[in-house]
Protein backbone atom coordinates (compact mmCIF):
# COMPACT_ATOMS: atom_id res chain seq x y z
CA UNK A 1 0.00 0.00 0.00
CA UNK A 2 2.61 2.23 0.72
CA UNK A 3 4.72 1.88 -2.56
CA UNK A 4 0.94 3.08 -4.24
CA UNK A 5 0.50 5.49 -1.65
CA UNK A 6 4.14 7.16 -2.74
CA UNK A 7 4.37 6.33 -6.55
CA UNK A 8 0.73 8.26 -6.35
CA UNK A 9 2.11 11.26 -4.31
CA UNK A 10 5.60 11.71 -6.03
CA UNK A 11 3.24 11.95 -9.67
CA UNK A 12 0.24 14.06 -8.66
CA UNK A 13 0.11 15.19 -5.15
CA UNK A 14 0.57 18.83 -5.67
CA UNK A 15 -1.69 18.81 -8.41
CA UNK A 16 -4.62 16.94 -7.04
CA UNK A 17 -4.19 19.31 -3.95
CA UNK A 18 -4.52 22.61 -5.81
CA UNK A 19 -7.44 21.35 -7.93
CA UNK A 20 -9.36 20.24 -4.23
CA UNK A 21 -8.44 23.48 -2.98
CA UNK A 22 -9.63 25.60 -5.65
CA UNK A 23 -12.92 23.71 -5.36
CA UNK A 24 -13.47 24.59 -1.45
CA UNK A 25 -11.40 26.79 -0.97
CA UNK A 26 -10.19 25.99 2.74
CA UNK A 27 -6.58 24.21 3.49
CA UNK A 28 -7.83 22.48 6.22
CA UNK A 29 -11.38 20.73 4.20
CA UNK A 30 -8.85 20.33 1.26
CA UNK A 31 -6.14 18.81 3.53
CA UNK A 32 -8.83 16.40 4.64
CA UNK A 33 -10.82 15.46 1.11
CA UNK A 34 -7.36 15.19 -0.22
CA UNK A 35 -7.10 12.12 2.57
CA UNK A 36 -10.39 10.54 1.80
CA UNK A 37 -9.46 10.71 -1.92
CA UNK A 38 -6.16 8.66 -1.39
CA UNK A 39 -8.15 6.14 0.97
CA UNK A 40 -10.69 5.47 -1.57
CA UNK A 41 -7.63 5.48 -4.43
CA UNK A 42 -6.23 2.81 -2.17
CA UNK A 43 -9.02 1.09 -1.40
CA UNK A 44 -10.25 0.71 -5.10
CA UNK A 45 -6.28 0.60 -6.67
CA UNK A 46 -6.55 -3.34 -7.67
CA UNK A 47 -9.89 -2.76 -9.87
CA UNK A 48 -8.51 0.14 -11.96
CA UNK A 49 -9.06 -1.43 -14.94
CA UNK A 50 -6.76 1.26 -17.15
CA UNK A 51 -9.12 2.52 -19.53
CA UNK A 52 -8.17 6.01 -18.33
CA UNK A 53 -4.75 7.16 -17.68
CA UNK A 54 -3.90 7.05 -13.73
CA UNK A 55 -4.59 10.51 -13.50
CA UNK A 56 -7.58 11.09 -15.18
CA UNK A 57 -8.72 8.23 -12.69
CA UNK A 58 -7.41 10.04 -9.34
CA UNK A 59 -8.98 13.18 -10.48
CA UNK A 60 -12.41 11.82 -11.65
CA UNK A 61 -12.67 10.45 -7.69
CA UNK A 62 -11.00 13.50 -6.46
CA UNK A 63 -14.10 15.02 -7.30
CA UNK A 64 -16.48 12.47 -6.34
CA UNK A 65 -15.05 13.39 -3.08
CA UNK A 66 -14.89 17.02 -3.42
CA UNK A 67 -18.71 17.16 -4.34
CA UNK A 68 -19.66 14.25 -1.38
CA UNK A 69 -18.17 17.24 0.97
CA UNK A 70 -20.49 19.35 -0.88
CA UNK A 71 -23.46 17.75 -0.24
CA UNK A 72 -22.08 16.50 3.49
CA UNK A 73 -22.00 20.25 4.26
CA UNK A 74 -25.13 21.14 2.32
CA UNK A 75 -27.02 18.87 4.51
CA UNK A 76 -25.22 19.86 7.86
CA UNK A 77 -26.12 23.62 6.46
CA UNK A 78 -30.12 22.12 6.08
CA UNK A 79 -29.92 20.71 9.78
CA UNK A 80 -28.35 24.01 11.43
CA UNK A 81 -30.56 25.85 9.28
CA UNK A 82 -33.92 23.70 10.48
CA UNK A 83 -32.58 24.05 14.25
CA UNK A 84 -31.45 27.40 14.22
CA UNK A 85 -33.69 29.43 11.61
CA UNK A 86 -30.86 31.42 10.98
CA UNK A 87 -30.62 31.64 7.44
CA UNK A 88 -28.34 34.82 6.79
CA UNK A 89 -25.90 32.96 9.32
CA UNK A 90 -26.31 29.67 8.12
CA UNK A 91 -25.45 30.54 4.26
CA UNK A 92 -22.07 31.64 5.81
CA UNK A 93 -21.37 28.21 6.85
CA UNK A 94 -20.27 27.44 3.11
CA UNK A 95 -17.21 29.71 0.99
CA UNK A 96 -15.30 30.61 3.74
CA UNK A 97 -13.15 32.44 1.04
CA UNK A 98 -9.74 31.56 2.04
CA UNK A 99 -7.08 33.76 0.79
CA UNK A 100 -3.52 31.54 0.73
CA UNK A 101 -0.50 33.24 0.98
CA UNK A 102 0.01 33.55 -2.97
CA UNK A 103 -2.78 35.52 -3.18
CA UNK A 104 -0.96 38.73 -1.54
CA UNK A 105 1.28 38.63 -4.60
CA UNK A 106 -2.09 38.51 -7.23
CA UNK A 107 -1.89 41.79 -8.58
CA UNK A 108 -6.16 43.41 -8.88
CA UNK A 109 -6.91 41.44 -11.81
CA UNK A 110 -5.90 38.05 -10.73
CA UNK A 111 -7.36 38.64 -7.20
CA UNK A 112 -11.04 39.58 -8.95
CA UNK A 113 -10.41 36.06 -11.08
CA UNK A 114 -9.61 34.49 -7.82
CA UNK A 115 -13.33 36.00 -5.94
CA UNK A 116 -15.22 35.86 -9.15
CA UNK A 117 -14.60 31.94 -9.23
CA UNK A 118 -16.99 31.59 -6.77
CA UNK A 119 -20.27 33.17 -9.26
CA UNK A 120 -20.01 29.90 -11.07
CA UNK A 121 -21.35 27.09 -10.35
CA UNK A 122 -19.72 23.94 -8.86
CA UNK A 123 -20.06 21.64 -12.65
CA UNK A 124 -18.25 25.49 -14.05
CA UNK A 125 -15.74 25.59 -11.69
CA UNK A 126 -14.13 22.38 -11.86
CA UNK A 127 -14.37 23.01 -15.66
CA UNK A 128 -12.53 25.81 -15.47
CA UNK A 129 -10.06 24.34 -12.62
CA UNK A 130 -9.59 21.66 -14.58
CA UNK A 131 -8.98 22.82 -18.14
CA UNK A 132 -6.87 26.51 -16.99
CA UNK A 133 -5.42 26.03 -13.72
CA UNK A 134 -4.76 22.45 -14.29
CA UNK A 135 -3.84 22.70 -17.51
CA UNK A 136 -6.28 19.42 -18.71
CA UNK A 137 -7.24 18.88 -22.34
CA UNK A 138 -10.40 18.64 -23.52
CA UNK A 139 -10.45 14.52 -23.64
CA UNK A 140 -8.91 14.43 -20.36
CA UNK A 141 -11.48 16.69 -18.96
CA UNK A 142 -14.80 14.72 -20.45
CA UNK A 143 -12.76 11.53 -18.71
CA UNK A 144 -12.17 12.84 -15.24
CA UNK A 145 -16.02 14.10 -15.38
CA UNK A 146 -17.79 11.22 -17.46
CA UNK A 147 -19.16 14.09 -19.85
CA UNK A 148 -19.35 14.47 -23.30
CA UNK A 149 -17.10 16.76 -25.11
CA UNK A 150 -20.35 19.27 -25.99
CA UNK A 151 -21.31 19.41 -22.71
CA UNK A 152 -17.36 20.05 -21.20
CA UNK A 153 -17.15 23.05 -24.30
CA UNK A 154 -20.87 24.19 -23.31
CA UNK A 155 -20.69 24.29 -19.58
CA UNK A 156 -16.77 26.19 -20.00
CA UNK A 157 -17.94 28.51 -22.46
CA UNK A 158 -20.87 29.42 -19.87
CA UNK A 159 -18.45 29.94 -17.03
CA UNK A 160 -15.82 31.89 -18.98
CA UNK A 161 -19.13 34.50 -19.52
CA UNK A 162 -20.05 34.14 -16.13
CA UNK A 163 -16.50 35.02 -15.29
CA UNK A 164 -15.96 38.16 -17.37
CA UNK A 165 -19.32 39.49 -16.72
CA UNK A 166 -17.73 39.40 -12.76
CA UNK A 167 -14.70 41.20 -13.43
CA UNK A 168 -16.12 43.52 -15.78
CA UNK A 169 -18.98 44.15 -12.28
CA UNK A 170 -16.20 43.89 -10.14
CA UNK A 171 -13.97 46.81 -11.63
CA UNK A 172 -17.11 49.19 -12.50
CA UNK A 173 -17.57 49.07 -8.81
CA UNK A 174 -13.98 49.67 -8.36
CA UNK A 175 -14.11 52.74 -10.79
CA UNK A 176 -17.22 54.02 -9.37
CA UNK A 177 -15.92 53.90 -5.71
CA UNK A 178 -12.57 55.83 -6.99
CA UNK A 179 -14.75 58.96 -8.51
CA UNK A 180 -16.65 58.95 -5.14
CA UNK B 1 -5.95 50.72 -12.06
CA UNK B 2 -4.88 49.10 -15.14
CA UNK B 3 -8.48 48.65 -17.37
CA UNK B 4 -9.25 45.48 -17.47
CA UNK B 5 -8.75 43.65 -20.95
CA UNK B 6 -11.91 42.11 -21.35
CA UNK B 7 -11.74 39.42 -23.39
CA UNK B 8 -11.66 35.44 -23.02
CA UNK B 9 -8.20 34.96 -24.21
CA UNK B 10 -6.90 37.26 -21.74
CA UNK B 11 -9.13 35.58 -19.33
CA UNK B 12 -7.56 32.04 -20.12
CA UNK B 13 -4.24 33.03 -19.76
CA UNK B 14 -4.79 34.96 -16.77
CA UNK B 15 -6.55 31.77 -14.93
CA UNK B 16 -3.33 30.14 -16.28
CA UNK B 17 -1.59 32.39 -14.29
CA UNK B 18 -3.41 31.43 -10.97
CA UNK B 19 -1.10 30.65 -7.95
CA UNK B 20 -0.06 27.07 -7.48
CA UNK B 21 -1.36 26.54 -3.92
CA UNK B 22 1.14 23.48 -2.15
CA UNK B 23 0.61 21.50 0.36
CA UNK B 24 2.94 22.25 3.28
CA UNK B 25 2.96 18.62 4.21
CA UNK B 26 5.43 16.01 3.76
CA UNK B 27 4.49 12.58 2.05
CA UNK B 28 5.09 10.69 5.54
CA UNK B 29 3.38 12.86 7.05
CA UNK B 30 0.54 12.93 4.41
CA UNK B 31 0.86 9.04 4.61
CA UNK B 32 0.55 8.61 8.41
CA UNK B 33 -2.43 10.34 8.55
CA UNK B 34 -3.80 8.13 5.84
CA UNK B 35 -2.70 5.23 7.74
CA UNK B 36 -4.43 6.24 10.99
CA UNK B 37 -7.67 7.40 9.47
CA UNK B 38 -7.79 3.54 7.69
CA UNK B 39 -6.67 2.20 11.39
CA UNK B 40 -9.53 4.47 13.00
CA UNK B 41 -12.57 3.38 10.58
CA UNK B 42 -11.32 -0.60 11.65
CA UNK B 43 -11.25 0.17 14.99
CA UNK B 44 -14.73 1.67 14.98
CA UNK B 45 -15.32 -1.46 13.50
CA UNK B 46 -14.31 -3.87 15.47
CA UNK B 47 -15.46 -1.55 18.68
CA UNK B 48 -18.71 -2.29 16.40
CA UNK B 49 -18.55 -5.84 16.72
CA UNK B 50 -17.52 -5.79 20.41
CA UNK B 51 -20.09 -4.13 21.60
CA UNK B 52 -22.39 -5.63 20.11
CA UNK B 53 -21.76 -8.68 22.50
CA UNK B 54 -23.62 -6.13 25.62
CA UNK B 55 -27.19 -6.26 24.14
CA UNK B 56 -26.84 -10.24 22.95
CA UNK B 57 -25.87 -10.77 27.04
CA UNK B 58 -28.51 -8.44 28.46
CA UNK B 59 -30.71 -10.06 25.77
CA UNK B 60 -30.00 -13.60 26.64
CA UNK B 61 -30.36 -12.85 30.42
CA UNK B 62 -33.96 -10.88 29.92
CA UNK B 63 -35.17 -14.31 27.86
CA UNK B 64 -33.82 -16.67 30.53
CA UNK B 65 -36.17 -14.55 33.20
CA UNK B 66 -38.86 -14.62 31.05
CA UNK B 67 -38.72 -17.94 30.26
CA UNK B 68 -38.30 -18.92 33.58
CA UNK B 69 -41.64 -16.11 34.89
CA UNK B 70 -43.41 -17.99 32.13
CA UNK B 71 -42.98 -21.36 33.22
CA UNK B 72 -43.94 -20.88 36.78
CA UNK B 73 -46.96 -18.81 35.75
CA UNK B 74 -47.94 -21.79 33.54
CA UNK B 75 -46.95 -24.28 36.52
CA UNK B 76 -49.21 -22.13 39.14
CA UNK B 77 -51.88 -22.00 36.87
CA UNK B 78 -52.18 -25.73 36.14
CA UNK B 79 -52.06 -26.42 39.86
CA UNK B 80 -55.42 -24.93 39.89
CA UNK B 81 -57.01 -24.86 36.73
CA UNK B 82 -56.06 -28.46 34.83
CA UNK B 83 -58.91 -27.11 32.24
CA UNK B 84 -56.95 -24.02 30.78
CA UNK B 85 -57.57 -24.23 26.95
CA UNK B 86 -55.22 -24.56 24.52
CA UNK B 87 -56.13 -20.80 23.12
CA UNK B 88 -55.05 -19.34 25.86
CA UNK B 89 -51.59 -21.55 25.71
CA UNK B 90 -51.26 -19.94 22.70
CA UNK B 91 -51.36 -16.62 23.62
CA UNK B 92 -48.94 -17.42 26.02
CA UNK B 93 -46.65 -18.58 23.97
CA UNK B 94 -47.40 -15.14 21.56
CA UNK B 95 -46.48 -13.30 24.46
CA UNK B 96 -42.99 -14.92 24.74
CA UNK B 97 -42.58 -14.26 21.13
CA UNK B 98 -43.16 -11.03 21.79
CA UNK B 99 -40.60 -10.76 24.32
CA UNK B 100 -38.18 -12.04 21.79
CA UNK B 101 -38.88 -10.26 19.37
CA UNK B 102 -38.20 -6.67 21.45
CA UNK B 103 -34.20 -8.51 21.23
CA UNK B 104 -33.29 -8.74 17.84
CA UNK B 105 -30.22 -10.40 18.61
CA UNK B 106 -31.70 -12.66 21.14
CA UNK B 107 -30.65 -16.29 20.78
CA UNK B 108 -33.45 -19.16 21.18
CA UNK B 109 -32.47 -22.82 21.73
CA UNK B 110 -33.11 -25.00 18.82
CA UNK B 111 -34.92 -27.40 21.32
CA UNK B 112 -37.24 -24.46 22.77
CA UNK B 113 -38.62 -23.24 19.48
CA UNK B 114 -39.27 -26.59 18.10
CA UNK B 115 -41.41 -27.00 21.31
CA UNK B 116 -43.05 -23.24 20.38
CA UNK B 117 -43.55 -24.58 17.17
CA UNK B 118 -44.93 -28.53 18.04
CA UNK B 119 -47.65 -26.69 20.49
CA UNK B 120 -48.77 -24.64 17.91
CA UNK B 121 -49.26 -27.43 15.10
CA UNK B 122 -52.45 -28.74 16.25
CA UNK B 123 -54.20 -27.11 13.73
CA UNK B 124 -54.47 -25.24 10.22
CA UNK B 125 -55.19 -22.40 12.14
CA UNK B 126 -52.97 -22.16 14.95
CA UNK B 127 -50.06 -23.06 12.08
CA UNK B 128 -51.25 -19.82 10.25
CA UNK B 129 -51.02 -18.08 13.67
CA UNK B 130 -47.82 -19.79 14.53
CA UNK B 131 -46.21 -18.71 11.32
CA UNK B 132 -47.59 -14.83 11.65
CA UNK B 133 -45.81 -15.44 15.54
CA UNK B 134 -42.31 -16.19 13.76
CA UNK B 135 -43.10 -13.23 11.14
CA UNK B 136 -42.86 -10.65 14.16
CA UNK B 137 -40.04 -12.37 15.85
CA UNK B 138 -37.55 -11.01 13.18
CA UNK B 139 -36.81 -8.97 10.65
CA UNK B 140 -37.40 -10.35 7.17
CA UNK B 141 -36.18 -9.00 3.58
CA UNK B 142 -37.42 -11.02 1.57
CA UNK B 143 -41.03 -12.43 0.32
CA UNK B 144 -42.30 -15.41 2.02
CA UNK B 145 -44.00 -16.75 -1.16
CA UNK B 146 -43.42 -15.01 -4.67
CA UNK B 147 -46.07 -12.39 -5.66
CA UNK B 148 -46.90 -12.00 -9.41
CA UNK B 149 -47.55 -8.50 -9.56
CA UNK B 150 -44.69 -6.21 -7.69
CA UNK B 151 -43.50 -2.89 -8.64
CA UNK B 152 -39.80 -2.87 -8.08
CA UNK B 153 -37.50 -0.05 -7.82
CA UNK B 154 -33.76 0.83 -7.18
CA UNK B 155 -31.84 3.49 -5.23
CA UNK B 156 -27.96 3.85 -4.66
CA UNK B 157 -26.38 4.22 -1.27
CA UNK B 158 -24.90 7.73 -0.09
CA UNK B 159 -21.89 7.33 -1.25
CA UNK B 160 -23.20 6.09 -5.05
CA UNK B 161 -21.02 2.91 -3.97
CA UNK B 162 -24.19 -0.09 -4.37
CA UNK B 163 -27.18 -0.14 -5.03
CA UNK B 164 -30.67 -1.09 -3.22
CA UNK B 165 -33.16 -3.02 -4.80
CA UNK B 166 -36.64 -2.95 -3.35
CA UNK B 167 -39.86 -4.80 -4.17
CA UNK B 168 -43.18 -3.15 -3.47
CA UNK B 169 -46.30 -5.39 -3.23
CA UNK B 170 -49.51 -3.19 -3.28
CA UNK B 171 -52.40 -5.54 -4.29
CA UNK B 172 -54.75 -2.44 -4.53
CA UNK B 173 -52.54 -0.49 -6.44
CA UNK B 174 -50.16 -1.27 -9.39
CA UNK B 175 -49.05 2.26 -10.33
CA UNK B 176 -45.23 2.82 -10.59
CA UNK B 177 -45.96 6.48 -9.51
CA UNK B 178 -48.61 5.87 -7.32
CA UNK B 179 -46.09 3.19 -5.42
CA UNK B 180 -42.88 5.34 -5.33
CA UNK B 181 -45.36 8.34 -3.85
CA UNK B 182 -46.26 5.63 -1.36
CA UNK B 183 -42.98 4.81 -0.66
CA UNK B 184 -41.89 8.13 -0.20
CA UNK B 185 -44.68 8.57 2.53
CA UNK B 186 -44.06 5.15 4.32
CA UNK B 187 -40.04 5.70 4.74
CA UNK B 188 -37.73 8.58 4.95
CA UNK B 189 -35.75 7.55 1.80
CA UNK B 190 -32.85 10.01 2.66
CA UNK B 191 -32.58 9.64 6.14
CA UNK B 192 -32.64 5.74 5.16
CA UNK B 193 -29.39 6.10 3.30
CA UNK B 194 -31.11 6.00 -0.44
CA UNK B 195 -30.54 8.33 -3.14
CA UNK B 196 -33.14 8.29 -6.21
CA UNK B 197 -30.79 8.75 -9.21
CA UNK B 198 -33.98 10.11 -10.73
CA UNK B 199 -36.35 7.29 -11.14
CA UNK B 200 -39.12 9.32 -9.36
CA UNK B 201 -38.69 12.22 -12.08
CA UNK B 202 -39.28 9.11 -15.01
CA UNK B 203 -42.31 7.26 -16.26
CA UNK B 204 -42.67 4.03 -17.08
CA UNK B 205 -44.86 1.81 -18.70
CA UNK B 206 -44.36 -1.69 -19.97
CA UNK B 207 -44.81 -3.91 -22.85
CA UNK B 208 -44.12 -7.15 -23.49
CA UNK B 209 -40.33 -7.93 -22.91
CA UNK B 210 -39.96 -4.03 -23.51
CA UNK B 211 -40.42 -0.57 -21.47
CA UNK B 212 -41.16 2.85 -22.37
CA UNK B 213 -39.65 5.85 -20.66
CA UNK B 214 -40.27 8.94 -20.29
CA UNK B 215 -38.62 12.43 -18.98
CA UNK B 216 -40.46 14.67 -16.82
CA UNK B 217 -39.38 18.05 -17.13
CA UNK B 218 -37.78 17.75 -13.62
CA UNK B 219 -35.31 15.27 -14.23
CA UNK B 220 -32.04 16.18 -13.82
CA UNK B 221 -28.99 13.73 -13.58
CA UNK B 222 -25.54 15.31 -13.27
CA UNK B 223 -23.60 13.36 -16.01
CA UNK B 224 -20.57 11.52 -14.06
CA UNK B 225 -18.98 8.80 -14.83
CA UNK B 226 -20.75 7.18 -11.47
CA UNK B 227 -24.39 8.24 -12.19
CA UNK B 228 -24.30 7.23 -15.43
CA UNK B 229 -23.57 3.41 -14.84
CA UNK B 230 -25.53 3.74 -11.39
CA UNK B 231 -28.33 4.94 -13.68
CA UNK B 232 -28.05 1.77 -16.37
CA UNK B 233 -27.27 -0.42 -13.16
CA UNK B 234 -30.89 0.78 -11.53
CA UNK B 235 -33.04 0.53 -14.82
CA UNK B 236 -31.67 -3.11 -14.93
CA UNK B 237 -32.38 -4.33 -11.28
CA UNK B 238 -35.80 -2.47 -11.55
CA UNK B 239 -37.25 -4.44 -15.45
CA UNK B 240 -34.54 -7.33 -15.81
CA UNK B 241 -36.53 -9.42 -13.09
CA UNK B 242 -39.34 -8.90 -14.57
CA UNK B 243 -37.60 -9.93 -18.21
CA UNK B 244 -37.68 -6.73 -19.66
CA UNK B 245 -34.57 -6.60 -21.65
CA UNK B 246 -35.11 -3.38 -23.74
CA UNK B 247 -35.94 0.21 -23.64
CA UNK B 248 -37.68 2.46 -25.25
CA UNK B 249 -36.98 6.30 -24.71
CA UNK B 250 -39.22 8.17 -25.64
CA UNK B 251 -37.64 11.66 -25.22
CA UNK B 252 -33.92 12.27 -26.08
CA UNK B 253 -32.11 12.81 -23.13
CA UNK B 254 -28.41 13.54 -22.86
CA UNK B 255 -28.35 10.48 -20.58
CA UNK B 256 -29.61 8.42 -23.66
CA UNK B 257 -26.24 9.15 -25.71
CA UNK B 258 -24.31 8.81 -22.74
CA UNK B 259 -24.98 4.85 -21.47
CA UNK B 260 -24.53 4.46 -24.91
CA UNK B 261 -27.83 3.83 -26.46
CA UNK B 262 -30.13 5.43 -28.92
CA UNK B 263 -33.46 6.59 -27.87
CA UNK B 264 -35.74 3.46 -29.92
CA UNK B 265 -33.65 0.45 -28.70
CA UNK B 266 -31.63 0.40 -25.33
CA UNK B 267 -30.44 -3.36 -23.74
CA UNK B 268 -30.27 -3.42 -20.00
CA UNK B 269 -26.91 -4.96 -19.03
CA UNK B 270 -27.49 -8.34 -17.09
CA UNK B 271 -27.67 -8.05 -13.42
CA UNK B 272 -26.83 -11.80 -12.56
CA UNK B 273 -23.67 -12.57 -10.42
CA UNK B 274 -23.95 -10.60 -7.62
CA UNK B 275 -23.24 -11.18 -3.80
CA UNK B 276 -25.44 -9.09 -1.74
CA UNK B 277 -24.32 -7.61 1.64
CA UNK B 278 -26.09 -5.22 4.19
CA UNK B 279 -26.39 -1.82 4.05
CA UNK B 280 -27.62 0.48 6.88
CA UNK B 281 -27.22 4.18 7.20
CA UNK B 282 -27.13 4.85 11.05
CA UNK B 283 -27.69 2.17 14.15
CA UNK B 284 -30.88 3.54 13.99
CA UNK B 285 -32.09 3.21 10.65
CA UNK B 286 -33.26 0.47 8.18
CA UNK B 287 -31.31 -2.35 6.93
CA UNK B 288 -31.16 -3.40 3.53
CA UNK B 289 -30.10 -6.00 1.71
CA UNK B 290 -27.55 -4.31 -1.04
CA UNK B 291 -26.26 -5.35 -4.40
CA UNK B 292 -22.58 -5.34 -4.63
CA UNK B 293 -21.92 -4.50 -8.36
CA UNK B 294 -18.26 -2.97 -8.22
CA UNK B 295 -16.61 -6.39 -8.92
CA UNK B 296 -17.31 -9.48 -10.83
CA UNK B 297 -17.54 -12.55 -9.20
CA UNK B 298 -17.78 -15.21 -11.41
CA UNK B 299 -18.29 -18.01 -9.30
CA UNK B 300 -21.32 -18.46 -6.42
CA UNK B 301 -18.12 -19.49 -3.40
CA UNK B 302 -16.26 -16.13 -4.73
CA UNK B 303 -19.32 -14.24 -4.03
CA UNK B 304 -20.12 -15.94 -0.38
CA UNK B 305 -16.46 -15.28 -0.08
CA UNK B 306 -17.06 -11.47 -0.62
CA UNK B 307 -20.32 -11.10 1.73
CA UNK B 308 -17.88 -11.87 4.36
CA UNK B 309 -15.63 -8.52 4.23
CA UNK B 310 -17.07 -5.49 6.05
CA UNK B 311 -16.92 -2.52 4.38
CA UNK B 312 -17.39 -0.01 7.25
CA UNK B 313 -16.49 3.35 5.11
CA UNK B 314 -19.44 2.56 2.62
CA UNK B 315 -22.17 1.47 6.11
CA UNK B 316 -21.88 -2.09 4.46
CA UNK B 317 -21.52 -5.24 6.77
CA UNK B 318 -20.63 -8.58 6.12
CA UNK B 319 -24.03 -10.82 5.70
CA UNK B 320 -22.13 -13.98 6.32
CA UNK B 321 -20.30 -13.95 9.98
CA UNK B 322 -15.87 -13.31 8.83
CA UNK B 323 -14.77 -16.21 10.64
CA UNK B 324 -17.38 -18.86 9.02
CA UNK B 325 -16.04 -21.40 6.93
CA UNK B 326 -17.78 -22.19 3.54
CA UNK B 327 -18.90 -25.33 1.37
CA UNK B 328 -20.17 -24.75 -1.91
CA UNK B 329 -21.16 -28.49 -3.50
CA UNK B 330 -23.98 -28.15 -7.07
CA UNK B 331 -26.56 -30.55 -5.99
CA UNK B 332 -27.93 -30.02 -9.95
CA UNK B 333 -28.06 -27.33 -12.40
CA UNK B 334 -30.53 -25.29 -10.09
CA UNK B 335 -29.97 -26.68 -7.25
CA UNK B 336 -26.84 -25.71 -4.64
CA UNK B 337 -26.03 -27.12 -1.40
CA UNK B 338 -24.22 -24.61 1.17
CA UNK B 339 -22.45 -25.47 4.37
CA UNK B 340 -21.75 -22.50 6.56
CA UNK B 341 -20.10 -23.11 9.78
CA UNK B 342 -19.33 -20.32 12.67
CA UNK B 343 -19.69 -19.37 16.32
CA UNK B 344 -21.90 -16.80 15.56
CA UNK B 345 -24.73 -18.64 13.60
CA UNK B 346 -27.78 -19.64 15.78
CA UNK B 347 -31.66 -19.00 15.64
CA UNK B 348 -30.95 -15.36 15.81
CA UNK B 349 -31.92 -12.35 13.63
CA UNK B 350 -28.24 -12.19 12.05
CA UNK B 351 -28.30 -15.92 11.06
CA UNK B 352 -32.16 -14.74 9.38
CA UNK B 353 -30.58 -12.00 7.48
CA UNK B 354 -27.76 -14.78 6.56
CA UNK B 355 -29.72 -17.02 4.89
CA UNK B 356 -31.59 -14.04 2.92
CA UNK B 357 -28.64 -13.00 2.12
CA UNK B 358 -27.28 -16.39 0.46
CA UNK B 359 -30.86 -16.76 -1.01
CA UNK B 360 -30.51 -13.47 -2.79
CA UNK B 361 -27.06 -14.46 -3.88
CA UNK B 362 -27.64 -17.85 -4.93
CA UNK B 363 -30.69 -16.80 -7.13
CA UNK B 364 -28.91 -14.03 -9.37
CA UNK B 365 -26.53 -17.01 -10.03
CA UNK B 366 -29.62 -19.19 -11.57
CA UNK B 367 -30.14 -21.65 -8.54
CA UNK B 368 -33.96 -22.06 -7.76
CA UNK B 369 -32.85 -23.94 -4.02
CA UNK B 370 -30.77 -24.17 -1.34
CA UNK B 371 -30.20 -26.72 0.93
CA UNK B 372 -28.59 -25.00 3.79
CA UNK B 373 -26.35 -26.88 6.29
CA UNK B 374 -25.82 -24.50 9.18
CA UNK B 375 -25.96 -26.12 12.21
CA UNK B 376 -29.47 -25.02 13.10
CA UNK B 377 -32.53 -26.62 12.09
CA UNK B 378 -34.87 -23.73 11.92
CA UNK B 379 -34.01 -20.70 12.01
CA UNK B 380 -37.49 -17.77 12.67
CA UNK B 381 -39.54 -18.85 9.61
CA UNK B 382 -36.88 -20.70 8.08
CA UNK B 383 -36.73 -24.71 8.23
CA UNK B 384 -33.82 -25.30 6.98
CA UNK B 385 -34.23 -29.43 7.51
CA UNK B 386 -36.10 -28.41 3.49
CA UNK B 387 -34.22 -26.98 0.37
CA UNK B 388 -35.35 -23.43 0.35
CA UNK B 389 -36.60 -21.39 -2.49
CA UNK B 390 -34.21 -18.63 -3.91
CA UNK B 391 -35.51 -14.81 -4.72
CA UNK B 392 -34.93 -11.79 -6.42
CA UNK B 393 -38.00 -10.55 -4.55
CA UNK B 394 -36.03 -8.52 -1.82
CA UNK B 395 -35.93 -5.67 -0.02
CA UNK B 396 -39.85 -6.34 0.16
CA UNK B 397 -41.92 -3.23 1.56
CA UNK B 398 -45.70 -4.52 1.42
CA UNK B 399 -48.17 -1.35 1.52
CA UNK B 400 -51.24 -3.95 1.96
CA UNK B 401 -50.35 -4.30 5.48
Amino acid sequence: MKTTFENLYDNYHQDLFQFVFYMVKDIQQTEDIVQDVYIKVLHSYDNFKGDSTEKTWLFSIARHVTFDHFRKLKRKRNKFLEFFNWSEDGEQLRSSQFEPEEYLLLDDQMKQIYHCLEQCSDDQKQVIILRYIQDFNINETTEILGWSTSKVKTTQHRALKILQQCVKTSEREEDDYGEV
Amino acid sequence: MVKFKNNEEHLKKQLQKMPKVADGRSKDEVYQLIKNKLNHSENIAIKKRRNKWIPTIASACAIVILFIIVLSQENFSNQFDQSSSNKEDTAMDSAEMENFDQSNEATVTGENSDQTLNDLDDNETVEEESISALDQTYNYLLNRKLVDSVVRTAFVTEQAQYIVPLTLTNTADKDYSTNIDLLNTHINLQKNGLYDIGISDMEFETEDNIVHVRFKDSFQLESSGSNVSNFEKVLSFMFRPLEIRNVNFEDNHPIVEQIGGNTDNYSLPDISQIPYKYFQMENNTMKWLVAITNNQYKTLSSALKEMKENEANNQVSASIPTDANLKVEDMSEDHVFISVSSSQIANNQLTVFMIEAILATANSYGYQQVTFDIGVEQVGRYDLTKPLKTTNQINVIDFNK
